[in-house]
């Protein structure tokens, strides 16, 4: 019995072992086809491609996050309640009111997609040559500028660092300087603006312009961060720069103001437009129908989502006669029933929603007439309260089907501001150039506008001619901030916001994940 | 492969080699959980012991136990019989999946709930169909993964509550273990056919009370007129398009209708000397309540059993196979202000008619959707196939040493096609669909769409055990160590199409489901493989002397490949029982009134890694060629966490388990702790900075649950003719969250201008998933809500029951049998996000229909729809679950041998004040992988069935 459970058990143990040997040599590895390989090894990440990189713009291009923190803490543009719609947890309101915390959700959402940007860009950037790293270059300037404009500290992590190593942390003030130098080590590399498709890529014109940018808010980055909403000191050598860096963009490929000026905007733009530097191409992942819907009725064509309002001191700030505040375009108005620009009082439309419909006037969802009033409330608005905005005319061939072929072009950066910022740079101590003064520049412009010239030009004048040639293009906020205005109560925000709102708080989430991140005054 | 020929290289050798097999495993234990039956046997995970061998907190329940009724899934079975497991079914859909919380204990990451394990076979986490993303109409869910069980195949079902009982299943087991056993693994002595069938009959529980088109008309007035709309004209207004179109429409009568199901079962088993052979089939036919939904399912199963060398070698092999075919309607959990079919069926304007003039559907043109177009332009179903195959051999090298090898593998595979009709009108703007970051222009109207996706799964188990059992005397010695590897890949991709062949435009044209029609056809998304294995050695000993006590201790290690490289988990458990009742100095004492009286106290680590992206550890890109590209294009798909490690969960139970000595009642009453560490969250990168965003990460802190769980069971009545049986069964736990370092958010409210909110957060000192939302103070004079604290967002209870329970009592009266179950939950609240984006008087304004509750209340039209505490309601219920009166008629030496008919009730009355149609609901809102619990937003109605079933024994 003894003998015989011996070698049974012997043979039992070897097969046991056997196995258990056959099974542990079984690749227990993840022989994931998918896995990038090096990871394992020193723990950085492989870099998307250029074409990957510059998609990253397209998280720019619509009404939430970047765009709506750029406009709706503004003098152009709020979000009011209407009943049941537009509440969203009050994230429209707060930026109107400037009562953001660090929980906001658009505050957090807009920090990672920038994050995840400069991320990208900085693996580019870093690991690419020539041409291609100084475009990625470019790239990461014009995140980080964003950044250091909305949020006031930038994170930055070489591109050979672990995932999982903590970003170190410029302040505000370092981060313009290594922005500024940053564009400039990269403008050598980059191609010379000639239009046409090149204002789709980092040409050497855009980085001049964002230099310009960079230069002219440069004052307002170097502010006490105890004192961020200023007073500031404009540095002339600092606006000397602004204007070298105009000068030599505006000599390349053609630039000139337009004389239509909704040909910047139009579903041609990409062709007809003189003036458009740095734009984002319709076909590589962006559409403008939201440009329409978020103030468009749902009555309207295509059917809109009853949102935004322009305030009505903004839209006073227009003359009459000014094309920037409504005109007709052509094809478009007839189908359409309605103008670029600001839409007010009663509006017309295909009675059938569709185009080709006879146009007729409009009605809301209750069927009272649809008349776009120009008062409104934050907190209580019915259906058709508020001046809305028509800034991208939709192509009406497309319209039937949702207007998501509209080929429209988003455009960052235009010319009317390039000179613009000569205008101010020469206003705030620069010396002129080429004989151009500020009320030149601004009458260059007035007069392709159907204004007449400006007699005078100083810079409450220029702040408010800004408004009128740039609304809804993304720089309102930053504008307000350099002027000293921004914290100025305007409609249904009747008090003076505290001076600590002209920078964003860093999210919640963000600061309990990097330590290096300290929350910003006053928050 | 080589994991194939490994195993049947094995499985040859062993059936080679002489043996015997264990005495208990042929004892039929289909009354196992019958509470007051004597001694029965317990699977334990691994092994079945004696029950009063047991030292752990375990619920059983047999065959007998099990709910009646229409059954999708496993867990509708136990649901409310169980002690101490709290079930919740996401909503009443066919096959809905269910979160199942055994003593109050769940991970934050959604997805994550006990492992289920299939006659040894541990079943794969994740999701199984594809989940449905249809542009703007939200996200279709996925139903159970457990849907592909009949459930007349299931003969017993055990849950492991507590870490302690657990750890023998290490990194998978912290969420609990259910065990399922399917029948043939027991098969009893004498063979037989069996067939039954039934049918059954389904109607909506609850119904919204939506206004008819005239109180709806008179609404709009009032509201209108509250609003300032001129009063010379408001007659005007509501006699005409777009309030008044005339007609007069029940949507919800349109949508959720009365429906038959039908399902047939049969069965052939038979036992000759040393074999045993189950067969058995069985299809399914269930209709849901909502139009276009149903559940067809036919399944099959087969095992096998051979005792072979003088009854030492037992092999079986077991196999299930299953085919499904799900149809679902538009129903998601996160629409927008346009809704998804239930949404649309509660606004959608009931003078509107169904069809226009010409036939077309009806159409507002204002961005709303026409419930009944949304069922005629939609279509939505898949195909699944799973196959489950295990086989076991166990040998006998000596009266108390059997090795037992298993192999199992499981196959599944299936394709979900939707469509959508290019008849669908502009304004529903269905967008554009981007494939691979370029958007082709192409929308759903005018072109229409296609998506088929395709889900292939497999796994593969070998475990290897090895066990000792040896008696002295009245004492006995078990020991078992085992060694296990799993092994689970999974492949998906998908494609998408627009553009049809040959346009349909006229109404009656047909709406073409076959993605061949269209023109073009490009790759969906980025399709992705992955694959992960576990390998685990377990080892337990159980020793029980003298009949009094028993100490019993386990240790698992688990190594992981979700995780990070050279984790190594280490799963001890220790428990003990004393049986008081068998001590010689209570033989007048407390042995004079009990039959069974013991004391257990355990204690035991288990981990979780459930729901975990199997590359969360790695970094994961994916290279391919685009659609219209020749170029290759590498995206990063996500960053692992190198760091990364299961979560933790410590418990300890002190358990009372009594029993009077004439057998009349009995119970079990335990104490219960359990401390959940290294928390795994979704949680963003260092300051954000990564291409990936989230990645998976272990946190700091810990959620502590506490509370008491047990059982009564009483014979109330036992003459010749009349028995009547009661079991009641109840938890009460409260939980605690400490030492996070940060909080988190979950529980995203959706709706109509509700984009961002979130209602829930897992925040330290308050319990898990409380309710974190602005406290509602009531409407002022003017009929706006005012709140405390400025409207900021405060805790406001909780979101799990603290008191859950069943209470059952069956009364047999010669051959009939009346059975019924009452269930309850108290002391939690519901989110009514349904009420939250609908139910306000500012839907009146707009032309919206509302319920009747709406009309008497002093709400100002243009209030705001802020989520808010307004909108939180007691979810406190009592349910009649189930009723059930059988016949059943034996017979001696007929060609049948047993008939019985029964009809049974499920869902019949339910006592509760909230407002919503069901309390018991759980609508998935989790936000960045963190779980949401008790949300209500126009989910799936929950039917109320009645069942007609017959069943016959030959």
């Amino acid at each position: 019995m003894k003998k015989n459970f011996n070698g049974l058990f012997r043979r039992a143990t070897l097969l046991l072992t056997a196995f258990l040997v056959f099974s542990c040599s079984l690749d227990l590895e993840v022989k994931d086809p998918n896995t990038i390989p090096p990871p394992a090894v020193d723990g950085s990440p492989t870099p998307g491609t250029l074409d990957q990189v510059y998609r990253r713009l397209n998280d720019l291009v619509g009404q939430a996050n970047w765009f709506a923190m750029c406009t709706h803490p503004t003098d152009e543009l709020m979000g009011p309640t209407r009943g049941t719609d537009w509440d969203d947890f009050g994230t429209w309101r707060k930026l109107h009111l400037h009562t953001w915390d660090g929980a906001h959700n658009q505050v957090n959402d807009t920090w990672n997609n920038l994050q995840n940007s400069l991320f990208q860009t900085t693996l580019l950037a870093e690991t690419a040559s020539g041409q291609t790293a100084a475009e990625a270059k470019f790239l990461r300037a014009f995140f980080s500028y964003i950044v250091v404009d909305l949020y006031g500290q930038l994170q930055y992590r070489p591109a050979t660092a672990k995932i999982l190593e903590l970003p170190k942390v410029y302040t505000r003030a370092q981060a313009i300087d290594y922005i500024i130098a940053e564009l400039e080590a990269a403008l050598p590399n980059l191609p010379t603006f000639t239009g046409g498709s090149t204002e789709y890529l980092a040409t050497k014109a855009a980085a001049q312009f964002l230099l310009a940018k960079c230069y002219l808010n440069r004052a307002v980055f170097k502010a006490d961060p105890n004192k961020p909403a200023g007073p500031y000191t404009f540095d002339a050598a600092d606006m000397n720069k602004v204007i070298s860096n105009v000068d030599a963009a505006a000599a390349q490929g053609g630039l000139a103001i337009d004389d239509n000026y909704w040909d910047n905007f139009v579903w041609t733009n990409g062709t007809v437009s003189s003036e458009n530097i740095f734009s984002r191409k319709n076909s590589d992942g962006i559409n403008v129908v939201w440009y329409t819907c978020m103030g468009g009725h749902y009555n309207m064509t295509p059917s809109g989502w009853n949102g935004f309002t322009t305030l009505s001191d903004f839209y006073n700030s227009f003359e009459a006669s000014d094309v920037r505040r409504s005109a007709p375009i052509p094809d478009f108005s007839t189908q359409l029933g309605r103008n670029a620009g600001f839409l007010i009082g009663q509006q017309r439309g295909p009675s059938n929603g569709k185009v080709g419909g006879p146009i007729a006037d409009l009605k809301d969802r209750a069927g009272n007439p649809l008349v776009f009033t120009s008062d409104a409330s934050l907190f209580f608005s019915s259906e058709s309260k508020g001046i809305r905005t028509n800034k991208y005319p939709l192509d009406p061939s497309t319209i039937n089907d949702g207007g998501w072929g509209s080929a429209n072009d988003f455009v960052f950066f235009r010319f009317a501001d390039l000179k613009l910022m000569k205008a101010e740079a020469i206003l705030r101590g620069g010396a002129a150039t080429g004989g151009e003064t500020p009320v030149s520049i601004v009458n260059s412009i007035r007069s392709k506008r159907g204004v007449a010239n400006a007699g005078t030009v100083d810079l409450t004048y220029l702040l408010a001619e800004r408004g009128r040639e740039l609304y809804l293009e993304g720089w309102r906020r930053n504008d307000m901030i350099r002027f000293g205005v921004f914290n100025n109560p305007v409609i249904e925000r009747a008090s003076t916001s505290d001076g600590s709102r002209v920078v964003f708080p860093i999210p919640n989430i963000a600061l309990s994940s990097n330590p290096n991140l300290k929350q910003n005054f006053g928050y | 492969m080589l994991l194939y020929q490994c195993c049947f290289s094995l499985f040859v050798l062993l059936v080679n080699i002489t043996f015997s097999f264990g005495q208990q495993i042929a004892t039929d234990t289909a009354r196992a959980s019958s509470f007051l039956s004597n001694d029965s046997l317990v699977n334990i995970g691994y092994q079945k012991i004696s029950s009063r061998g047991n030292s752990n907190s375990i619920a059983a329940l047999g065959y007998s136990d099990f709910n009646p009724g229409i059954v999708s899934t496993p867990d509708q079975l136990f649901h409310g019989k169980a002690t101490g497991v709290w079930v919740s079914s996401a909503s009443g859909e066919l096959g809905a999946n269910s979160t199942v919380m055994i003593r109050g204990s769940l991970s934050i990451l959604s997805g994550s709930g006990p492992v289920v394990i299939l006659d040894g076979f541990p079943l794969d986490d994740q999701e199984v169909q594809p989940v449905t993303a249809s542009s703007s109409l939200g996200s279709i869910p996925s139903k159970s993964n457990l849907i592909f069980l009949n459930p007349s195949d299931i003969s017993s079902i055990t849950i492991l509550k507590d870490a302690a009982a657990t750890s023998i299943y290490g990194i998978r087991g912290g969420n609990g273990v259910i065990l399922i056993d399917t029948k043939g693994t027991e098969l009893s002595t004498k063979g037989s056919v069996r067939f039954s069938s039934y049918v059954g009959y389904s109607e909506s529980a609850g119904r919204f009370d939506l206004l008819d088109p005239n109180t709806f008309l008179a609404g709009v007035k009032k509201a209108n007129l509250a609003a300032g709309a001129d009063p010379n004209v408001i007659d005007q207004v509501i006699s005409q398009p777009p309030i008044n179109f005339g007609a007069n429409t029940n949507w919800q009568e349109k949508v959720v209708k009365p429906t038959f199901s039908n399902g047939y079962n049969l069965s052939w088993s038979k036992k000759i000397n040393q074999t045993a052979v189950r067969i058995s089939g069985g299809y399914e036919d269930q209709n849901g309540i909502v139009k276009n939904t149903g559940l067809g399912r036919l399944t099959g199963t087969i095992f096998f059993s051979q005792l072979l060398f003088q009854e030492k070698l037992s092999l079986k092999v077991n196999t299930s196979l299953a085919h499904l075919n799900n149809s679902y309607a538009p129903i998601s959990n996160n629409a927008g202000f346009q809704g998804s079919l239930i949404n649309s069926m509660v606004y959608y304007n009931p003078t509107a008619p169904v069809y226009t003039g010409s036939g077309a559907f009806f159409d507002k043109n204002d961005g709303s959707r026409n419930p009944m177009a949304m069922l005629g332009y939609f279509s939505d179903s898949d195909n699944s196939f799973r196959s489950i195959s295990m086989v076991n051999a166990v040998y006998s090298l000596r009266s108390d040493l059997t090795l037992s090898a298993s192999y199992g593998a499981s196959r599944f595979s299936s394709i979900r096609k939707s469509f959508a009709d290019p008849r669908i009108p502009a304004a529903w703007s269905l967008g554009t669909s981007t494939v691979f970051g370029v958007n082709y222009n192409n929308p759903v109207t005018g072109m229409g769409r296609s998506v088929y996706q395709h889900v292939n799964k497999s796994s593969d188990l070998i475990d290897l055990s090895l066990s000792f059992v040896k008696r002295y005397k009245n004492s006995q010695l078990n020991i078992l160590a085992g060694y296990s590897l799993q092994d689970f890949s999974m492949e998906s991709y998908g494609d998408i199409a627009w553009g049809l062949k040959n346009p349909v435009v006229a109404p009656n044209d047909a709406f073409v489901k076959d993605i061949s029609q269209f023109i073009t056809v490009a790759p969906a998304y980025v399709p992705m493989e992955s694959q992960y294995s576990v390998r685990s050695a377990y080892l337990r000993a159980i020793f029980d002397v003298a009949q009094r006590y028993v100490f019993s201790s386990s240790v698992r290690v688990d190594q992981s490949s979700k995780l990070a490289d050279g984790m190594v988990g280490f799963f001890p458990s220790l428990s003990a029982k004393w049986r008081i009742v068998s001590e010689p100095f209570s033989t007048t004492t407390i042995a004079k009134h009990f039959s069974e009286f013991s004391l257990r106290a355990s204690w035991g680590i288990s981990g979780n890694q459930e729901s975990l992206d199997p590359r969360a550890a790695a970094d994961l890109s994916y290279t391919f060629v685009p659609f219209r590209s020749s170029n290759p294009q590498t995206v990063l798909i996500h960053q692992g966490n190198p760091n990364l490690k299961w979560e933790t969960i410590a418990s300890y139970t002190l358990g009372l388990d009594w029993k009077l000595k004439n057998h009349w009642v009995g119970g079990s009453l335990d104490y219960f702790r359990s401390t959940r560490t290294d928390l795994l969250a979704f949680v963003p990168y260092g300051g954000g900075f990564s291409g990936g965003g989230y990645f998976y990460s272990n946190l700091p802190g810990q959620i502590a649950v506490e509370g008491l769980d047990g059982c009564v069971e009483a014979m109330i009545l036992k003459r010749k003719n009349i028995a009547w049986n009661a079991s009641a069964n109840a938890i009460v736990q409260k939980n605690l969250v400490s030492n996070m370092d940060r909080p988190i958010s979950t529980g995203t409210v959706d709706g109509g201008g509700l984009t961002a909110a979130y209602a829930q957060s897992i925040t330290n000192g308050q319990p898990a998933f409380a309710w974190n939302v602005a406290t509602f103070r009531g409407f002022d004079s003017n009929g706006f809500s005012t709140y405390d604290a400025g409207g900021n967002s405060q805790f406001n209870g909780n979101s799990i029951p603290a008191f859950t329970g069943g209470i059952f009592n069956q009364i047999q009266f010669r051959e009939f049998c009346f059975g019924f179950l009452f269930t309850f939950s108290r002391s939690f609240y519901i989110y009514n996000n349904t009420a939250n984006a609908n139910l306000l008087a500012a839907s009146l304004l707009m032309g919206r229909n509302v319920t009747g509750n709406v009309l008497k209340s002093d709400e100002n039209p243009s209030n705001p729809a802020v989520s808010s505490s307004r909108f939180l309601e007691s979810g406190d219920n009592l349910r009649l679950a189930n009723v059930q009166l059988r016949y059943t008629r034996r017979f001696v030496s007929m060609s049948i041998k047993s008939f019985s008919i029964e009809f049974s009730g499920q869902n019949l009355l339910l006592f509760t004040g909230y407002s919503g149609l069901d309390p018991e609901v759980n609508v998935d809102k989790s936000l960045n992988n963190a779980r949401s619990l008790g949300f209500d937003y126009v989910g799936y109605p929950r039917p109320r069935s009645f069942v007609l079933s017959c069943n016959f024994g030959f």
